[in-house]
């Protein structure tokens, strides 16, 4: 059988439904991001692992040596430091493990899961034992140090054990520098009574592409606690694709775009509840500045079966600037009829009555301004757990917002 | 302190106010009283630098500089404070946080020493027990899902903590039940001393009960039409504003 090239497959652009907004061929086609495999196939580039931890890594705020820690470097594992009992991380390339999952739950209708098959770098595989609840977070760092213009095609699979309870925080660096597309698929699989709190924290280089998702499937009584937090890259688009497949199922998600410049940002979620009794509640928040563009696309689909369901939708975005943009797309596909489900959206500039009331107060404008800014954010971080990740996060969107 | 002369002013093609004389000397308590839409709010907008305001003729001086000149935040940094009729709530930001900058960064202007998080919370203790106010009230976001009593104590709150010259409460006493009135009262008239002006804007004579007034004037149809002593107020409730205008 002859490999596949990425020229083979259709780069998602604004001719498919899902993507009518973000136009990632168009990011593709100028840079030319190339595939890479450890291959001795020499059209293929050879990766570079460093033996250190990379500094990028190691300075970062986020990273924290003393709990359990992954690192991939170009899409290879670099280094994994597994601290907590019941916990295990393993590379095996293990095809079975993963009938675990209805694939039918996570059917795409793009190529991004087939470019992630053909040219997947690295598989993991996380594991929480039953009746397990991890003492310390994992930290998982996506790292690029780029030299070339790399594809680079990760996936992990997550998966609570009954009862299991674990923070999972991902996190996307670089080189400030380099350009590369990461493409990272992952799934999560929370059984019973399981609980995960997990947040993509996307601090890619600004001249990276990145596309990813978290594909989680539930069964009864889990409660899924999902953070996004978007500021990297020159094109963004974050995926959560919950299948809701039980009863009493917490589903939760809390985004927030931060775009300057000219980025992209895109979240998009797709919550499918399948079965009677469960919940979703998602808020998104975007604010965009200078010539930034954001998108948040939230499709609900409530089941025939699914009745009792909760589901929840809000979108609240705050153009600092003239020329900044803001999509939005809700969705509602309701086939049950005792369900509660809604969707809501603002956009606009900071409130004139805010202002005028802090100002009142002796604040100058741009102070006051800073103020209503991070109070927009802030209300969206009450809901991290983790105070410490909280306050890193809070500290990296104030560095980010002025 | 204030003086304001011959002072027109309109929003968008309607005239609100039509030539309005006023001086507030220091220390002195003038009431401004009015029926609905005589031009009250639209004063203490002005004063405070409000924007939707047209100035077309007059002239407001305060401590001897042209107010209309000062951005609004100048205005407060001078000593000048505006009781909202309707506070704003600000999800997000933190009442305790709020209160600490918009005190620093106005001893900062006044040249004064800024306050701690220990210090400040001493006085912010000891300002709020004057007013009964829950110090979990002060630590949720600014105004957010207050009711309406703890919104209006919570800006006497804000104006005992900024000690201003001269402070404007634009119908604070709107939306108080008779204990919350006593409470607010209470709390302007703990700051009251002979350098401190206050303008209170209200519709009813019940406020001037607690915290007496020194001047009393009547603003119709963009207007003084009347001014006394407290006694106009005290007449006022009993003619109603028809039996004065």
């Amino acid at each position: 059988m002859k490999q596949k090239l990425i020229k083979d497959f259709e780069i998602p652009n604004k001719k498919i439904e899902t993507w009518k907004f973000t136009d990632l061929k168009k990011v593709f086609e100028k840079n030319n991001f190339k595939p890479f495999r450890k291959s001795i196939n020499a059209d293929l580039a050879e990766p570079t692992i460093s033996s250190q931890i990379p500094l990028d890594i190691s300075n970062n705020i986020f990273f924290n040596p003393k709990i359990n820690f992954v690192i991939f470097e170009n899409g290879y594992l670099q280094k994994f430091n597994k601290k907590s009992d019941g916990l295990e991380i393993t590379t095996l390339n293990d095809i079975a493990k993963e009938k675990l999952f209805n694939k039918k739950n996570f059917t795409r209708n793009d190529s991004l899961l087939d470019i992630n098959n053909t040219f997947l770098n690295e598989k993991l595989i996380i594991r929480v034992k039953k009746n397990i609840e991890l003492k310390e977070p994992i930290s998982i760092f996506y790292y690029n140090s780029g030299e070339e213009k790399y594809l680079i095609n990760n996936r992990i699979i997550i998966i609570l054990e009954e009862n299991a309870k674990a923070e999972i925080n991902e996190i996307f660096l670089s080189n400030n520098q380099s350009s590369y597309w990461n493409n990272i698929h992952n799934f999560i699989y929370l059984k019973k009574n399981s609980k995960l709190n997990h947040s993509t924290i996307q601090l890619e280089s600004k001249y990276a592409l990145h596309s990813s998702s978290s594909n989680v499937d539930c069964d009864n009584s889990s409660i899924y606690n999902g953070f996004i937090f978007s500021a990297g890259g020159i094109m963004s688009r974050i995926e959560v694709i919950s299948s809701i497949n039980s009863s009493d199922i917490n589903f939760n998600i809390k985004g927030l775009y931060l775009a300057k410049t000219n980025q992209h940002h895109d979240i998009t979620t797709l919550m499918q509840h399948k079965h009677p009794q469960s919940k979703s509640n998602q808020h998104i928040k975007g604010i965009l500045q200078k010539e930034s563009s954001g998108v948040f696309q939230g499709k609900i689909i409530v089941f025939q079966d699914a009745q009792k369901t909760d589901a929840f939708q809000f979108n609240q975005n705050l153009l600092l600037s003239e020329k900044a943009e803001a999509n939005m797309k809700p969705e509602l596909e309701i086939y049950a009829d005792d369900v509660k489900c809604s969707h809501g959206a603002t956009t606009g500039e900071l409130d004139e009555e805010m202002l005028f009331y802090l100002r009142s107060r002796g604040l100058n404008k741009n102070k006051a301004k800073k103020i209503l800014i991070e109070g927009f954010v802030n209300e969206l971080f009450d809901s991290i757990e983790n105070k410490e990740l909280k306050e890193k996060l809070l500290l990296t969107s104030k560095k980010i917002i002025h | 302190m204030l003086k304001i002369e011959d002072l027109h002013v309109n929003v968008g093609d309607k005239k609100i106010l039509q030539g309005i004389n006023l001086e507030v000397k220091p220390g002195e308590v003038h009431a401004m009283m009015g029926p609905n839409g005589s031009g009250k709010s639209t004063l203490a907008n002005v004063l405070s630098g409000r924007d939707g305001y047209e100035i077309v003729k007059g002239k407001i001086s305060y401590l001897k500089e042209n107010l209309l000149e000062l951005e609004p935040e100048v205005r407060a940094c001078k000593g000048l404070f505006l009781a909202f009729q309707y506070p704003v709530e600000i999800p997000g930001v933190s009442g305790m946080n709020f209160l600490r900058t918009t005190l620093n960064s106005i001893k900062k202007y006044r040249k004064q020493k800024e306050l701690d998080g220990v210090n400040f919370l001493k006085l912010l203790r000891k300002k709020a027990k004057i007013l009964k106010i829950d110090e979990k009230l002060i630590k949720r976001s600014v105004n957010t899902g207050f009711s309406g009593g703890e919104k209006k104590r919570s800006e006497i709150l804000q104006m005992s903590l900024l000690e201003p010259k001269l402070a404007i409460l634009d119908e604070t006493d709107s939306g108080l039940d008779i204990d919350a009135l006593k409470i607010v009262a209470n709390g302007v008239n703990k700051l009251k001393n002979k350098n401190r002006s206050f303008l209170i804007i209200t519709h009813y004579q019940r406020l001037l009960n607690h915290i007496v007034p020194d001047k009393v004037h009547i603003l119709s149809k963009g207007r003084i039409i009347k001014s006394g002593d407290k006694n106009l107020a005290i007449e006022l409730e009993k003619k109603g504003y028809e039996g004065l205008v």
